[in-house]
């Protein structure tokens, strides 16, 4: 039970004169229950990945599937779930009900209210409160909840999402962090970003992309062991992780990398009290 | 940028017809439009013909591009040459007979000659678009605008519009395939049904797109007041397009040419 | 200097004041910084600046012109540019150079000037060579340093940005802030309005808006200094900063403003 990726390759415009290639060679495993981090700036292959995971795309090389068969296919159908950038974009109902209910109802699902409703209370929204608002009048982390509970709502196994916090102020971003989180119990999550800094703490998996070949793939714990050659992928670490690493490098004894700057201040200042002794 | 474009879309390539001032090519195709309606007999189509011919080969512009609008056009052809060449109940010598209706020689030449009238017409007038950007269109658009102004027609305002409506097509366009696909994800179908049903499937995407038209229009009318726009009065241009001496020679001669073949001919 | 004093206003049917009592200044050459979460009145008070909205209790001066005067507004918005969020709606023209001489052809400049205020904003913002690129090719990081080259060329004599990288990935925001620094040499008065404290770390002075009010108005230093504070205003902390005021606490000696690895470590092993 797995959304799995092989050798997975992908050229624009193969048979014209302006063919780029855009993925190479990308092996990924997702499971549900796992969130997984593909990492990389603009331009190296991310939001391609995505597309083909999702079957938007034909691989051009080696295979995607879903449980066993090509996420395109119909047997496929309602198994991956995709949120593009910015889906507040899409809104078009009159309620927030209405169009978090689009895609369950697109998907012939019994009770298409009754799943919108379940989705937003997952997003941390209140139906009762959300459900009969204008999705134009809402916040802007508001309605980036409200566009991944359009998602959410389809039930799908496995949830792909390319750089959900964008453009979000740090509320917002903190929200959307904790419904994804929430959301990995159920689902296998990928989620594409260009700044990796808020998913690290609760991702199991790292995959940093450049120019479509991964140039970094590991365990979250294995980004601070390799943590050169994590940087050397063009991936920024969070200054508080390169903070500890320089504090290692230096002497002090740092057993587990804390993502919480108080928990780092205090590992921090005993560490350095033991060297100075 | 592709060379094969929809009917009438600018041809990338250069030319000397391309360098050409919009204006002048404005008014040639005036010119050149009233000239082949005062043609009257095939002599004169023809070398209206041979003179529509040079001009495509000038443009450098692909023939098979150049000759697209015709496609488009047949079953007007048609139309045109049958209800010229169709008699009822011919009394002259007819090559073809369906009961009372019969096709003689010169009903068929009547009729391939106002069927290529048009054709010529239509050739002739598309290698303005085929050869202008749209940009360089407006401008033009603009100056001919001008004297209605003092009629209070907002000529500058109008010419702005159409600017920021062409500014603005990829930028829609890109936003509308994006909204489709994300629709589609959510399990829209465009391509099931009746064309009620089918119509009915765009309403998610065409609602956020209006959505965002409007925002956009607030943000960009923000902006170019930020920017002290305050109308078409009194704006100055980084870009004038200045009818050269050739462009002169141009419209005159290739003016005269047309109107004299028209009237000799 | 742009003079903003004790400005009240309320939007129509609004429950309470968007602005409340508000004063700020911005002298010339200075960057003032102007933070506060969604709500606390920040984009108003952009709009104010350039007579988009004018107060109804209080005024708003422009090198001393006041907003709420008809003949001085295309003056007034020729001395302050303003920058939105959203590069690509405020791009007008259909090629780059166009774009750019917008501004300063509404204003009438003379076609030769023209060229050279374009090919001067062009190279300021660093897209010098794109004069003939159509917008919708630019990345979002070059369409919003476009948008800062198109208020350049009116030759104002401040800019005001109303979230300028909110909209932008890592790459994007890095150029503009580069864009921004580089400005202050020139001498133009920059009022940045974000949520980002670290795009505004080196402001010489720091705004704080809380629910319409100013709530702090210092050096960028006393505000880190106190991040507890910062945090209830809403700001966006970043985890260096908060690390630092753990840090100060346990009786480390760190600047408040530190956000590097290699300060604190620095500071940790003396």
């Amino acid at each position: 039970m797995a959304l799995i990726a092989h050798r997975l390759g992908y050229t624009y415009g193969r048979n014209t004169g302006f063919a780029v290639e855009a993925v190479r060679d990308i092996d990924l495993e997702v499971a549900p229950g796992m969130l997984v981090l593909v990492a990389g700036t603009t331009g190296s292959g991310k939001s391609t990945l995505l597309r083909l995971l999702a079957g938007l795309l034909e691989p051009g090389a080696g295979s995607v599937s879903v449980d066993g068969v090509a996420p395109s296919a119909r047997e496929a159908r309602g198994a991956v779930s995709i949120v593009f950038q910015n889906p507040e974009s899409q809104f078009f109902a009159e309620t927030v009900l209405a169009d978090v209910a689009f895609g369950p109802r697109n998907l012939g699902a019994g009770d298409p209210d009754s799943e919108a409703a379940q989705a937003l209370a997952a997003v941390g929204l209140d139906p009762q409160a959300f459900g009969d608002r204008s999705p134009f009048t809402l916040s802007g982390g508001e309605a980036r909840r409200v566009a991944i509970a359009g998602a959410l709502a389809m039930r799908a196994p496995y949830l792909l999402l390319d750089e959900p916090t964008a453009g979000l102020d740090a509320a917002g971003r903190r929200d959307v962090v904790a419904a994804i989180v929430r959301e990995r119990e159920q689902a296998g999550c990928v989620v594409v970003t260009h700044d990796p800094e808020e998913f690290l703490a609760h991702a199991d998996y790292v995959l940093v992309l450049a120019g479509g070949t991964s140039v970094f793939a590991g365990p979250v714990a294995s980004v601070y062991e390799r943590a050169n050659e994590y940087l050397a992928a063009g991936v920024r670490l969070p200054e508080l992780v390169r903070t500890q690493l320089l504090a290692r490098a230096r002497g002090a004894d740092l057993p587990r990398m804390e993502l919480d700057p108080t928990a780092a201040a205090g590992a921090l200042v005993r560490s350095a009290r033991e060297v100075s002794r | 940028m592709r060379l094969t474009g929809g009917f009438g879309q600018y041809v990338p390539v250069s030319s000397p017809v391309h360098l050409m001032d919009a204006r002048a090519k404005m008014g040639l195709v005036a010119l050149f439009t009233a000239g082949i309606f005062l043609v009257d007999d095939h002599v004169g189509l023809v070398v209206m013909a041979l003179a529509v011919g040079v001009a495509v080969q000038v443009s450098r512009v692909p023939w098979r591009i150049a000759l697209r609008g015709i496609k488009a056009l047949t079953i007007i052809l048609a139309f045109t040459l049958l209800a010229h060449a169709l008699r009822w109940n011919p009394a002259t010598v007819t090559l073809v007979r369906i009961g009372p209706l019969g096709v003689d020689g010169p009903g068929l030449l009547e009729g391939i000659f106002f069927a290529t009238r048009i054709m010529l017409l239509v050739v002739g007038t598309s290698l303005l678009t085929l050869t202008t950007t749209p940009v360089q269109l407006t401008d033009g658009l603009e100056y001919v605008m001008r004297p209605l102004r003092v009629v209070r027609f907002p000529a500058g305002e109008v010419a702005m519009m159409l600017t920021i409506a062409l500014r603005f097509i990829p930028t829609t366009a890109q936003e509308a395939e994006k909204i489709m696909t994300a629709q589609a994800a959510r399990g829209a179908r465009f391509d099931e049904g009746g064309p009620l049903r089918r119509a009915k499937a765009f309403v998610p995407v065409l609602v956020p797109l209006f959505v965002n038209l409007f925002r956009r229009a607030e943000e960009l009318a923000v902006a170019m007041e930020s920017r002290c726009y305050r109308g078409g009065e009194g704006r100055t241009r980084l870009n004038v397009a200045v009818m050269r001496p050739s462009d002169w020679a141009a419209l005159v001669l290739g003016g005269a040419l047309v109107i004299v073949i028209g009237i000799v001919l | 200097m742009i003079e903003i004093g004790q400005v009240t206003f309320v939007y129509p049917g609004a429950e309470r004041p968007a602005l409340d009592g508000v004063s700020i200044t911005v002298a010339p050459g200075e960057c003032v910084a102007l933070l506060g979460s969604n709500g606390s009145g920040k984009s108003t008070l952009a709009r104010m600046c350039n007579a988009l909205l004018v107060p109804e209790i209080g005024t708003v001066m422009v090198d001393g012109m006041d907003t709420r005067d008809h003949d001085a507004i295309w003056r007034i918005r020729s001395r302050v540019g303003f920058v939105q969020q959203n590069p690509e709606n405020q791009i007008v023209g259909t090629v780059v150079e166009e774009d750019v001489a917008f501004g300063p052809e509404n204003l009438g400049v003379a076609r030769e000037e023209l060229r050279t205020r374009v090919d001067a904003a062009l190279a300021a913002v660093g897209l010098d060579g794109l004069q003939r690129r159509e917008p919708h090719l630019l990345s979002e990081g070059q369409k919003q340093r476009l948008a800062i080259a198109g208020a350049l060329a009116l030759e104002p004599a401040y800019l005001v940005l109303d979230e300028p990288t909110a909209m932008l990935d890592g790459i994007g925001r890095a150029e503009v802030l580069a864009v921004l620094r580089g400005l202050r040499a020139t001498g133009v008065g920059v009022l940045h309005i974000t949520h980002r404290l670290e795009d505004v770390s080196d402001a010489d002075r720091m705004v704080v808006l809380d629910r319409g009010r100013v709530a702090f108005d210092g050096t960028p230093d006393e505000l880190l200094a106190a991040p507890r504070h910062a945090a209830v205003l809403g700001l966006d902390l970043p985890p260096m900063t908060v690390l630092v005021a753990a840090l100060r606490d346990a009786g480390i000696d760190i600047p408040p403003g530190a956000l590097d690895a290699e300060t604190v470590v620095d500071a940790l092993w003396r």
